[in-house]
């Protein structure tokens, strides 16, 4: 959570608004971010760190775990309109990765803008080559698009 | 995000709509229940206690 606090100001400039939630009470988060999150980002954590006591958000969302009575780590995109466009659920020993994050919100938004006219393929990054669904592109994607363009050769 | 008054009582979280196992039995045994959410749903609105630059608040989503 720390990185996503670190590049908060990236998220703010694509629209973005960000809430971590976690079981821990509000007064643990304090404590947290106090102690530890704010000698890694200046000023501590920069958006609502949210208390799901007793995982009532967590098993709505599907990442709480009555055994271990803890929210995995998960991440939600939800676009203005409250939709859930992409989600990610990793058992802890295993950290996201903030870049993939931004992307993915910068790739959503690219298809929101141009209402669908345009899709972002694998590793899409922008300025990158999109894809413009019609009758025509299907079996023809390889004409457009490799993904050795992207990736290189390994 | 109303500032909250600091007490020892922990407050808790609050989801939106039906709570999570609310679902009938009858309706249990025509579809089974999955917990969770997947891409393409309406996110679950909820509303929480929050810690928020330096102050006991709330958040709603």
């Amino acid at each position: 959570m720390s990185a996503v606090a670190d590049r908060y100001a990236e998220f703010q400039a694509l629209g973005v608004e960000v809430i971590s939630v976690s079981v821990d009470s509000q007064f643990v988060h304090k404590v947290w971010n106090d102690q530890e999150l704010s000698k890694m980002v200046d000023g501590g954590v920069p958006f609502h760190m949210a208390s799901d006591g007793g995982g009532a958000i967590g098993t709505v969302y599907g990442v709480y775990s009555p055994e271990q009575g803890v929210d995995f780590r998960g991440r939600f995109l939800i676009d203005p309109d409250g939709v859930i466009q992409a989600m990610e659920i990793l058992t802890p020993p295993v950290g996201r990765n903030v870049d993939e994050t931004l992307r993915q919100i910068q790739a959503f938004q690219l298809v929101r803008e141009t209402k669908g006219a345009q899709v972002t393929p694998s590793g899409w990054t922008p300025g990158g080559k999109v894809l413009k669904p019609s009758p025509a592109l299907v079996g023809n994607i390889w004409k457009e698009w490799n993904p050795k363009d992207v990736y290189g050769k390994k | 995000m109303a500032e909250q008054k600091t007490s020892c009582v922990v407050p808790a979280s609050k989801v939106e709509g039906p709570a999570p196992g609310s679902v009938p039995v009858a309706e249990e045994k025509k579809e089974a229940v999955r917990m969770g959410v997947t891409v393409g749903m309406k996110a679950p609105d909820f509303t929480a206690p929050a810690y928020y630059k330096g102050e006991f608040t709330s958040v709603k989503l």
